[in-house]
């Protein structure tokens, strides 16, 4: 008797071990362990590959995106029954442990015709633990069914017709998990990017009609602290003429694209170039700053920003560079973004040739 | 029959317990065959205390390699030349190799070569170990070569020795904003700057030697940079010989000012103490001390200081300095300007601390003494103007003002930490 219950013992905790628990699962839950495969979170619902999310899993955009080798971004956020985010005014939202944020990427085919699909190319989660939050990789398969857990990342030929119809063909580079901290750390411990008031204070286009984010998020138990009838901050869209000036644009782009790292606290604090939305126009955002260690990144110019002066400028020399021993960002980025280029030229070419700046100290 | 089945099913589930346990014999070399598939997987897999051993063998990698806060681990190839990890074909990444945020790192015998940026990068990181390693670029000196070769920043505890660092069109060795840091039997050549400190707070910098770079070795003090004001470094013993390559770093950068023909410079740091190396063979000059003010680029940061104070050089050999002096440089042509294209022992701006300049106009903590009979010296005055006719007329060569002795400074914090390594 002992031993016929030794063994159904032992036949359930091997069970245990081997489903790894996936039969006590309700709705979505976060496991301590990554999923091999992206569908064992139930984030989305039928096919996959039509990203329909699931109850309680939010869609949302950003003002101002960061570039990613022009690849679409299908963005959401989900968070365990009961909890929310916390209203912040500057920094990203204080969300709940448990809290994931799931990030599509992926290239419309033809950008003239929606009509002839869309490859997706992977799907990272960012996981809030509590004391760090967890970048997970998931890459998808060729048949579009699923997408695999990889450390590693990978390198993957994706070809598309952009949006004047001229074919494009670049190596998409799916970053490593080590990777991913070198964008979203901030002092010691990793960090979403995006998800700032300022950024999230937008209409989308909800199933259910159209809502501002932070209003929906609050409606829906995911946001608490909000107050419906106040301003809330709202960063400049940088390719919207109306939202905001030049120089506003600029500096938007700027933020989402490189003050993850251009910060006090980030990576590049040892450059002393800060590129935050808030960075004062001198030094700082780098008019007239000679470098520090930018190695093959001057491009045989002396300063960051030379107003008045783009083609002087490394700023705009790193962003149009392709050598990764040059170009900035250093990572995500296998292709020129050549809008941003435009917009960040534009900017220098208004500004002030001879800056308080420059009157305090003789240049060479 | 069904109880015959009960032992199989324990043994499985102790397998199961017990993991990998049995192949625990101490760390195993990695497999050449997948390392360059592997080598990203298990850094990022690495246990705290690991050795990561690695395969003789040149080894490609379009992607740069990296490692993040896992501390005590080990990355040890057979032997610099030995295990070679090559670049050439990198796509992605601003260094070859990135170490990041950890605390007790020891890398040790391989050799990185063809890195699009950086060679070695280890940033943030404490009880840092870097030894017997190369850095190098195989195409000769190009300015599209990477920066820096062994490039530790914003790290405590660094050893760097036995390593070999060649053709960075930057510094082959760079330390950059770091406490506590030991350099020695290192030899460097055909770079930039061969050996370069900076904003760098407690060193000691020993038996190195760097031949044919444009200039052999650096002390230099950065503006607007996290760790301002470099502080306390000790340069001994070192050999620098023929440091006349010429200048292959792209405008832009602070190195793209230095001379052909330089043995050492330093630049607005304080608390230096140069003696007993060997400074030969240099076409423009041997020791230049001088100001970040003589840059003329400017800065934001009030607690920045852009002097140099306390410079202690004494009972160095300079020697050999034969001219004639560089001419492809704004600093250089100074020398045609000022000098008659003839090159300097020592040599500096002459824009000294305000608060060392005494009320006679007499200046203290400036003391270059013993460093040869007959040394060619000269002082700039540079402060009186900077532009060469000013130059001209206010220069002057007497050495008997800096006929001084300083005080020696305790750079000895780092002794507990190196006594177990």
């Amino acid at each position: 008797m002992k031993k016929i219950l030794a063994t159904t013992i032992s036949f359930v905790a091997l069970i245990l071990i081997l489903s790894n628990c996936q039969f006590t699962k309700q709705g979505i839950q976060i496991p301590v362990e990554p999923y091999e495969k992206l569908s064992q979170y139930q984030f989305f619902k039928g096919n996959l590959a039509d990203l329909k999310p699931n109850e309680r899993v939010i869609p949302y955009d950003l003002n101002s995106p960061l570039f990613s080798d022009y690849a679409h971004k299908a963005r959401f956020v989900w968070m365990p029954e009961g909890t929310s985010a916390s209203y912040t005014t500057e920094r990203v939202l204080d969300f709940p442990k448990g809290a994931a944020i799931i990030k599509n990427f992926y290239y419309e085919n033809d950008e003239t015709d929606a009509s002839k699909g869309r490859r997706i190319m992977e799907t990272r989660l960012l996981i809030n633990r509590g004391e760090d939050w967890e970048a997970i990789g998931y890459i998808w398969n060729d048949e579009q069914t699923e997408a695999y857990h990889e450390v590693i990342g990978d390198i993957k030929e994706v070809s598309w017709v952009n949006t004047e119809g001229k074919p494009q063909n670049i190596n998409y580079i799916i970053p490593n998990k080590n990777q991913c901290k070198s964008c979203h750390l901030n002092g010691k411990k990793q960090i979403p990017i995006g998800p700032k008031v300022r950024n999230l204070n937008k209409t989308f286009a909800y199933a259910d009609g159209e809502m501002n984010q932070l209003a929906k998020w609050a409606s829906i138990g995911y946001l608490t602290g909000y107050d419906g009838q106040a301003n809330h901050p709202k960063v400049a869209t940088w390719d919207k003429e109306e939202s905001g000036s030049i120089h506003d644009r600029a500096m938007a782009y700027l933020d989402i694209n490189c003050a993850h790292c251009h910060n006090k606290t980030g990576s590049a604090n040892t450059s002393g170039l800060h590129l935050t939305a808030d960075a004062p126009l001198d030094l700082n955002v780098g008019i007239f700053k000679a470098t520090v260690s930018a190695g093959a990144g001057t491009g045989g110019f002396t300063y960051s920003i030379v107003p008045a002066h783009p083609e002087e400028s490394i700023m705009i020399y790193r962003m149009s560079s392709l050598n990764p021993g040059a170009m900035m960002p250093e990572l995500g980025r296998s292709t020129v973004h050549h809008e941003g280029v435009a917009l960040i030229s534009d900017w220098i070419a208004q500004m002030d040739e001879n800056p308080a700046i420059r009157q305090s100290a003789t240049l060479r | 029959m069904k109880l015959s089945f009960l032992p199989t099913l324990f043994i499985a589930l102790l397998l199961l317990g017990t993991g990998c346990q049995t192949a625990e014999k101490g760390p195993q070399v990695m497999d050449a065959k997948d390392l360059i598939k592997n080598i990203q997987k298990r850094l990022i897999e690495a246990k705290a205390g690991d050795q990561i051993l690695l395969p003789a063998g040149t080894f490609d990698f379009k992607r740069s390699i990296s490692l993040n806060d896992t501390p005590d681990i080990t990355i040890k190839g057979a032997g610099k030349g030995k295990t070679i990890l090559s670049f050439k074909g990198q796509i992605e990444g601003a260094e070859g190799m990135l170490i990041k945020n950890v605390n007790g790192i020891t890398l040790e015998g391989f050799t990185i070569s063809d890195s699009k940026g950086d060679a070695i990068k280890v940033q943030g990181c404490t009880n840092v170990v870097m030894r017997d390693l190369e850095t190098t670029w195989t195409n000769g000196q190009l300015a599209t070569n990477g920066a820096y070769g062994l490039y530790p920043v914003s790290s405590t505890n660094v050893l760097m020795e036995k390593c070999e660092a060649s053709y960075a069109m930057d510094a082959g060795i760079y330390v950059g904003q770091s406490k506590n840091v030991v350099v020695r039997d290192n030899y460097v050549h055909h770079n930039v700057a061969g050996l370069e400190i900076e904003n760098t707070i407690n060193g000691e910098v020993y038996n190195n030697i760097a031949k044919n770079n444009t200039g052999g070795m650096l002390i230099f003090d950065m503006p607007d940079l996290p760790q301002a004001n470099g502080d306390r470094i000790k340069f001994y013993n070192n050999i620098m010989e023929g440091n006349n390559g010429k200048n292959f770093a792209p405008k832009g950068m602070v190195v793209s000012t230095i001379p052909p023909g330089s043995g050492m410079i330093i630049m607005s740091h304080s608390n230096i103490e140069a003696h007993h190396n060997t400074i030969t063979n240099h076409n423009t000059l041997g020791i230049a001390v001088n100001s970040w003010l003589f840059t003329g680029v400017p800065f934001k940061s009030e607690n920045f200081d852009p002097f140099c104070s306390n410079i202690n050089l004494h009972d160095n050999v300079i020697s050999g300095n034969v001219g004639p002096a560089d001419k492809t440089s704004e600093y250089g042509q100074l020398f045609t300007a000022v000098l008659g294209g003839k090159p300097v022992d020592i040599i500096t701006d002459g824009i000294f601390k305000p608060s060392s300049i005494g009320e006679n106009g007499q200046v203290t903590g400036y003391c270059f003494k013993n460093n040869g009979d007959n040394i060619k010296f000269v002082n700039l005055n540079a402060g009186m103007g900077a532009a060469p006719e000013d130059i001209a007329k206010n220069m002057t060569t007497d050495l008997s003002q800096f006929d001084c002795d300083l005080p020696s400074f305790d750079t000895s914090e780092h002794d507990k930490w190196l006594a177990v390594k």
